[in-house]
């Protein structure tokens, strides 16, 4: 299959050279997001009366919208992340190890923006440290916001310390032709490395990752990010227990394509295919495929439900969400992608990089508009509809569609700073290649 | 033995049991005998009395456990190594058998036996000290709740339970009684500060095909629920309830404004202040009462809060604070920018800011609101009290309305059948013989099943008063165009509407009302009438009255009133007794053959009252038993002539089975207390009805809204419960009649900053040119 060796220095080429194309693309989405720091300082300023958000009931509008359907599609992407990292680890799939840090970059560039997300959306971001703390062992017995701070919090601290410990077999190895003037950077990474501890991080990455996987669908993306919705019994487009594997489902599918949009990127532009092999981005898409279906599946059982012989208020947040162009454009859209991924899975020839990298921005697209229409028709749709201003119609302000173009930016920027720091593809992933010859045919 | 001595603590003041000879209510001797007890141990009998004092002082109230408990703590070590006193937040491994529920903790714990543990009390005691023992009381206070302790800077979100809390402020909401005329948004309003559109008291006018034809009314506050979603879901704790009374609050300082309790409140009662407010704190602070304006060295909340208790009630209440609570915490009036806010069941009343002397604690200003208009449908109070405690309005309103009518044999509660009845008056000339005056008028009934009725043994169906008179020789005229006025009312126990001449006033006026239709006037442009005064059979004035189209025209109709001057002295009807006051109009009368003559008609009639002074008018008046089944008169006129024969007046009676058979009777009650039959039942129109299965007296039917949702909401509402279908509809649109639209309404207040409006989003407009002032 693979026409060259894999050496360390393919990993090491986006850290030696920075071409003109990296310069301009980093100018721009620099732009882009100082831009759109710009447009929220002005909110900042005049509070969030600028967004189209309004409160709920006689206040004829939403109270969240565009930024927490956003924050729940970063979050989704963070924990989808490093849960592939982990099976990848824990499962032992080799074929996906080169993907494997991506993914847990993903992850860390998702919670940032998930908690730039928190920062927008609040009325009262100077206080969110001052508040919460103080308060935290009170509020982290009954309120499902606090076990969202604690979890993400705490994911944040597996991750981070997964890729930390795992950086440390590669900067030791390969620092002599890495940066020079990070050299700071790589001596706080590497501090009291030993050789002896491989062995030792391996074993403790090992159940990290387990410990990650068994989070994850228990306490993360199936577990408190839709609690903050599924618990509420006055708003019946949320209220119940599907909520968890959906977004669990979700998770899955928005990283996957997020991670093949970045594998299939990077390795044109730093000529990785024969790392980032033509094998991998085909599974990976087979994976996405899978978790697509559970998608549309678990959407099927809640719209089933909601529209068969369900309670009156149900029933009327069902109806209209099956009827709305952003849902039934998402659903589509992602039938589209199982389509062709079906189609892929059948006759392999099917498949082109560029047709994964076209699916896995659709479903980007329609995972990110189905998040935020959830949260806003859950609103519009309560259990108490006696108000004449329910539904309060609401459609996202341009600085709120703004935030979206930013955080994007951002979270690439994010990426390709660390494309300039750290081997954003495992040493381990490029050392073993010559095994990846033996590779079985793709079974997923 | 500790440096202090323990006579050093007799500084405090006495307890009630305390005289000069001795602490103990069992006096000098025992007391001493006491310490000759104590005396024979080896240990320090002055410890010994002292802290027998300060128990007595204990039992009467004047210092708490925790105190008592905590000041000898040092001294006992020091006399006996160990403290092994109970202390109340280690109650693992103790008995709690013979627990009481009324007893006071003390009492409660001579019952337990402590034996068994005392090494764990021991480790507690020394890991929080004597001072944590205050907290640990709390934790006994709040068990049942299956909530931890929380300081009183945090807060919980429950309140405490019932035994342990000062009240639960809630709500009994009339439906019936509110006409829509959003008075209490307004109060609300005023007495805030809010934003445009922020409306934390709300009515509803809606309609509900499914279940009426005519709109309705739903008055929604804030429900300060005892299982509030809201406090459960706050991530900082900002949204909590206050243990003592149970009101759910915003401390706005802390609030990050992540908006999840408006998201997680199923009533929609929050509203966030996305922008600037509109009502500048300072015209607040100004208008509403601050202690920062009162005094300078308190600038800001956690100046408020670090003041001790007690001064910082006193301060707050010198300044009529309507910001901070008594905890210092900055939960009322409006929030500031970026902080949610919604109905607070006005904590600075409940504290006593407001008001010297706690005035308005137990109102709220919605409520004064719904009073000052007369409607009187909001009913604040402490749900907790039973009728006869203090703040008992909710409950003592609530027991009135859904009170049972009579007290009913069970066995005839379930059915109801109506039956018509009606009266022929005067049909056997009853009316002949009941002398000329004012009497109560009877219905009454008694069961008979056939047999003849007792004289004793009638019931009271219903009652009313009437006057009987002969009617002067005068045809009625046509209706509405000629009106008297009532003459000075009379007091006592007659009817409200009796005026009363008086026999020594030679000069008193009586006035008239003359109407005319336009139209009458076609050919004319005045007309002249002759009016008469009859006083029975006497006439005791008399005038022309000229109407002119010129001067008289009012609102397309020709009115003036007419004065007549009644010479008292001059009157012949007797005195003591109700007469009835004639006005008679000579009118043109067309006959049959079409030609026309004036005749004199009687144009309106009134009893009034013959007297010499200024008397109370005190009929007789027959104590019956009531009727254990309801019934009423229709439409009694209020005089009865005695040449009329074919007044008919009805009544309507509701039996519980169709087994029993009632004899009824109108009867008018003599001076002498005599009763006399009126009228003959001329018929008996049984009616049968199946009206309901429910018990007799018909309750008022209450409700609470979303009650299935478990958030144990504290507004109880008496009237229509919206249907799943019901929508709102505008207020004055909905044909209810004093409905208003919230664009009708406006701030007394705060008119220079904001109005009130209904649809908020319309207001927080953000357009798409950036220029658009951002308003809040």
């Amino acid at each position: 299959m693979s026409q060259k060796e894999a050496t360390p220095e393919d990993i090491l080429r986006p850290m030696q050279s920075t071409g003109r194309w990296y310069k301009i693309i980093f100018a721009v989405l620099a732009l882009i997001a100082v831009g759109w720091m710009a447009i929220w300082g002005y909110q900042l300023e005049h509070g969030l009366a600028v967004t189209n958000l309004s409160d709920w009931g006689s206040g004829g509008g939403v109270t969240w919208g565009l930024y927490i359907g956003a924050f729940i599609w970063w979050v989704g992407i963070a924990h989808g992340g490093i849960i592939i990292s982990a099976a990848v680890r824990l499962f032992g799939m080799d074929r996906y190890q080169p993907v494997a840090r991506l993914a847990e970059l993903l992850t860390i560039a998702g919670l940032a923006m998930a908690g730039t997300y928190i920062l927008v959306h609040m009325g009262r971001p100077d206080r969110v440290v001052t508040s919460v703390i103080p308060a935290y062992p009170w509020t982290v017995q009954s309120s499902p916001l606090a076990w969202d701070i604690t979890v993400i919090t705490l994911y944040l601290v597996l991750t981070a310390t997964y890729l930390v410990l795992t950086l440390r077999y590669d900067v030791h190895r390969l620092r002599d032709q890495m940066p020079k003037k990070l050299g700071p950077i790589y001596s706080i990474i590497t501090v009291g490395y030993s050789k002896k501890e491989d062995q030792i991080i391996e074993r403790m990455v090992w159940w990290l990752a387990l410990g990650i996987i068994i989070l994850a669908p228990l306490l993360l993306h199936g577990g408190v990010i839709p609690w903050l919705f599924a618990l509420l019994p006055g708003m019946p487009g949320w209220m119940g227990a599907i909520q968890g594997p959906q977004f669990l489902s979700i998770a899955l599918t928005s990283a996957l394509a997020g991670v093949i949009v970045l594998a299939t990127g990077l390795r044109r532009v730093y000529d990785w295919n024969h790392i980032l092999t033509d094998d991998v981005i085909r599974g990976l898409t087979l994976w996405l495929g899978l978790f697509s279906l559970l998608f549309i599946w678990l959407q099927l059982q809640s719209v089933v439900t909601g529209l068969y012989a369900a309670p009156l208020d149900v029933a009327a947040v069902t109806s209209t969400m099956v009827t709305h162009p952003v849902y039934v454009i998402a659903i589509g859209l992602m039938v589209v992608v199982l389509a062709y991924i079906f189609a892929q899975a059948i006759r392999p020839s099917v498949f082109t990089p560029l047709r994964s990298v076209a699916i896995a921005l659709l479903a980007l697209y329609a995972t990110l508009t189905e998040k935020i229409l959830f949260v806003v028709e859950g609103l519009q749709y309560p259990t108490f509809s006696l108000y004449a201003g329910v539904p309060g119609p609401y459609f996202p302000s341009w600085i709120e569609m703004a935030s979206i173009a930013g955080t994007i930016s951002l979270a690439i920027l994010i990426f390709m700073v660390v494309l300039k720091v750290f081997p954003v593809i495992e040493l381990h992933a490029v050392e073993d290649h010559h095994d990846d010859d033996h590779d079985e045919e793709v079974t997923t | 033995m500790s440096t202090e001595k323990p006579s050093d603590k007799t500084d405090e003041p006495a307890h009630p049991y305390e005289t000069e000879e001795s602490f103990h209510p069992l006096g000098k001797e025992w007391e001493d005998r006491m310490r000759e007890d104590l005396e024979d141990t080896d240990f320090d009998a002055d410890l010994g009395m002292q802290m027998a004092r300060d128990a007595q002082r204990l039992v009467a109230g004047e210092i708490s456990e925790d105190e008592f408990y905590s000041e000898y703590h040092d001294d006992v070590e020091e006399e006996f190594e160990v403290d092994e006193r109970p202390v109340f937040d280690d109650v693992s491994g103790a008995e709690f058998d013979d627990i009481d529920d009324n007893e006071s903790m003390l009492e409660a714990l001579r019952d337990i036996d402590l034996e068994g543990d005392e090494q764990s009390r021991r480790e507690v005691m020394k890991k929080m000290g004597a001072g944590a023992a205050f907290l640990g009381y709390g934790v006994f206070a709040s068990y049942d709740n299956g909530e931890e302790d929380v300081p009183e800077s945090i807060s919980g979100v429950f309140p405490a339970d019932e035994d342990e809390r000062e009240h639960r402020w809630g709500m009994v909401i009339d439906l019936e009684r509110c006409d829509g005329c959003l008075a209490c948004v307004t109060g609300c309003v005023d007495e805030n500060g809010t934003s445009t559109g922020a409306n934390w008291m709300y009515v509803f006018a809606y309609e509900d095909e499914d279940n009426t034809d005519e709109a309705n009314l739903l008055v929604r506050p804030c429900q300060h629920c005892s299982n509030a979603p809201c406090a459960k879901v706050c991530p900082v704790r900002a949204r909590h309830t206050r243990s003592k009374d149970g009101l759910v609050l915003t401390d706005y300082e802390t609030c990050i404004g992540c908006r999840y309790c408006q998201v997680a409140c199923p009533y929609g009662v929050n509203y966030f202040q996305w922008g600037e407010p509109n009502v500048p704190m300072d015209a607040i602070e100004e208008t509403s009462g601050s202690i920062h304006q009162e005094f300078d060295d308190i600038n800001s909340p956690s100046d408020v809060r670090a003041l001790d208790e007690e001064e910082r009630e006193d301060r707050l209440a010198e300044s009529h604070d309507h910001v901070y609570d008594y905890r210092g915490r900055w939960v009322d009036s409006r929030p500031p920018q970026g902080v949610m806010g919604k109905c607070t069941m006005c904590p600075s009343r409940q504290d006593g800011h407001t008001e010297d002397g706690h005035g308005e604690k137990g109102t709220v200003a919605c409520m004064d609101a719904c009073d000052a208009q007369g409607m009187s449908a909001i009913h604040f109070g402490d749900l907790d009290a039973e009728v006869g405690d203090e703040y008992d309005r909710a409950v003592r309103y609530l027991e009135r309305r859904t009170e049972e009518r009579r007290d009913v044999n069970q066995e005839q509660s379930t059915m109801k059948f109506e039956a018509d009845h009606a009266f022929a008056v005067n049909a056997g000339g009853e009316l002949d013989d009941i002398d000329d005056g004012y009497h109560p008028l009877y219905y009454v009934g008694q069961r008979t099943d056939g047999e003849e009725p007792e004289p004793d043994a009638w019931r009271l169906i219903d009652e009313d008063a009437v006057v009987v008179t002969d009617s002067p020789a005068a045809e009625p005229a046509d209706d509405g165009q000629f009106g008297l006025s009532v003459i000075q009312p009379l007091g006592g126990t007659g009817p409200g509407d009796i005026g009363a001449l008086y026999t020594d006033d030679p000069e008193q006026e009586v006035t008239a009302t003359i109407t005319y239709d336009d139209d009458e006037f076609d050919e004319e442009d005045s007309r002249e009438f002759d009016v008469e005064l009859q006083l029975g059979a006497q006439t005791v004035a008399e005038q022309t009255v000229t109407l002119t189209e010129e001067e008289d025209e009012v609102d397309e109709q020709l009115q003036t009133s007419v004065t007549f001057t009644v010479d008292g002295e001059a009157i012949e009807a007797p005195e003591g007794q109700t007469s009835v006051l004639f006005l008679l109009v000579e009118e043109v009368v067309e006959d049959d053959d079409g030609d026309e003559t004036m005749e004199l008609r009687q144009a309106d009639a009134r009893p009034v009252f013959v007297s010499a002074d200024r008397p109370a008018a005190n009929v007789p008046s027959v104590d019956y038993q009531p009727a254990s089944q309801d019934g009423e008169l229709f439409d009694v006129p209020q005089i009865l002539y005695r040449d009329d024969d074919e007044l008919v007046i009805e009544g309507e009676f509701q039996y519980p089975t169709t087994e029993q058979s009632w004899t009824f009777r109108l009867f008018a009650l003599e001076d002498d207390a005599v009763e006399s039959d009126v009228a003959e039942p001329i018929e008996y129109d049984f009616d049968e009805e199946y009206v309901s299965n429910t018990p007799w007296g018909g309750q008022i039917s209450s409700f609470r809204l979303l009650e299935d949702l478990g958030t144990d909401p504290n507004v109880i509402y008496l009237g229509n419960e919206p249907g799943p279908n019901a929508e709102q509809v505008d207020g004055q649109e909905s044909g209810i009649n004093g409905a208003l639209s919230y664009d009708q309404i406006d701030t007394t207040l705060w008119g220079e900053w904001m109005e009130i409006i209904d649809d908020r989003s319309e207001h927080l407009q953000y357009g798409a040119d950036a220029g658009t002032t951002v308003n809040s």
